[in-house]
């Protein structure tokens, strides 16, 4: 639906994450996908392939991993449940919390090539 | 060396990061922001006609479309301001296109903003554009399944204006199913029934969005 606009800002943060790390390439970019996002995997992968052009992005692996629940906590904010049900209980601290339909999308972790010291 | 950087950062869009930016700039001067969203012809601009004569003086329209400046014109005759965002084809309003449109379009000493996406149940339902809340506008003629199949649209709404309401004895259209499937998507959300040809509903949509701008401040 919008995942131009997505794979600009997903582009924008792994490029600045890589160059905080010296990385000189980025091998992968593991994406957690909420299951209600409504957005189109396929689609985004294109998106992202056509502006990681001349980047250091260019040739990454995009991987897609669903979220199947979030979690959101007075506490510790909200955030992904991955394959875990969500419940009343927050993971981290141990409060109350409460699991809400995954709307959103995360970058998960990236695999960088960095320059030896 | 290959290293792995552990991340789970939330991802933005652009324009979620402008929404955020008129969300506060609305919030400053004290204007309530409703963005309208619903199919072509579900009675949106109707349902905004119906609403210019208890607003007058205190409220602005932006209207969002693909072609003609028609709805426009209508809000002006009916006593509002308006402003015209052309899309040029594209489906849906997004946070810039706001923020363009009110680099031209002063909005003065109002109360509320309104403002009407372009007729489609889809793509408006999945943006911010610095909006309080959505309101679905769904009406009878487009039948009573529109409810469970876009589901979207009234989770990201609060609440749901149910329109032509008068039309309701010639058409074979179940509004309490309506009603139900609504909420499942979203169970908060606040129903109403109105008719722009009678004027029915559209008082009391105005006492709660009135309770809702106050609750705001």
């Amino acid at each position: 639906m919008h995942e131009l606009s997505i794979a600009q800002d997903i582009c924008e943060s792994v490029e600045r994450t890589a160059i905080e790390n010296n990385a000189v390439q980025v091998k992968t970019i593991r994406i957690l996908m909420g299951e209600q996002s409504h957005l189109e995997k396929r689609s985004l992968a294109f998106c992202l392939e056509s502006i990681a052009q001349d980047t250091v992005l260019e040739n990454a692996k995009i991987e897609f991993i669903p979220n199947q629940a979030d979690m959101e906590c007075p506490k510790c904010g909200r955030f992904p449940l991955y394959d875990k049900k969500g419940g009343e209980i927050c993971p981290k601290c141990g409060g109350a919390a409460k699991s809400l339909p995954p709307m959103d999308i995360y970058i998960q972790e990236l695999v960088l090539d960095v320059e030896d010291d | 060396m290959s290293k792995t950087i552990k991340l789970e950062k939330k991802v933005l869009s652009k324009s979620a990061e402008i929404a955020k930016d008129l969300r506060k700039f609305f919030k400053e001067r004290g204007i309530f922001v409703i963005n309208l969203i619903g199919s072509p012809g579900a009675g949106k601009t109707s349902f905004l006609e119906s609403l210019a004569s208890r607003v007058k003086g205190q409220a602005a329209v932006i209207e969002g479309d693909l072609q003609t400046d028609e709805d426009k014109r209508r809000i002006e005759k009916a006593g509002l301001p308006a402003y015209e965002i052309n899309t040029i084809g594209a489906c849906h309003l997004d946070a810039k296109m706001i923020q363009d449109a009110l680099e031209e379009f002063p909005l003065g000493e109002i109360k509320y903003l309104f403002i009407e996406n372009v007729g489609n149940l889809v793509c408006p339902a999945g943006f911010e554009i610095g909006e309080d809340f959505k309101v679905a506008i769904i009406s009878v003629t487009e039948g009573d399944d529109k409810p469970a199949k876009y589901p979207v649209a009234l989770r990201n709404s609060r609440a749901m204006v149910v329109t032509k309401i008068d039309l309701l004895p010639h058409l074979r259209c179940d509004v309490e199913r309506m009603k139900r499937d609504a909420l499942v998507s979203n169970p908060d959300l606040e129903i109403f029934e109105s008719s722009a040809s009678t004027g029915e509903g559209i008082d009391s949509f105005m006492e709660w969005l009135a309770q809702q701008a106050a609750s705001r401040e």
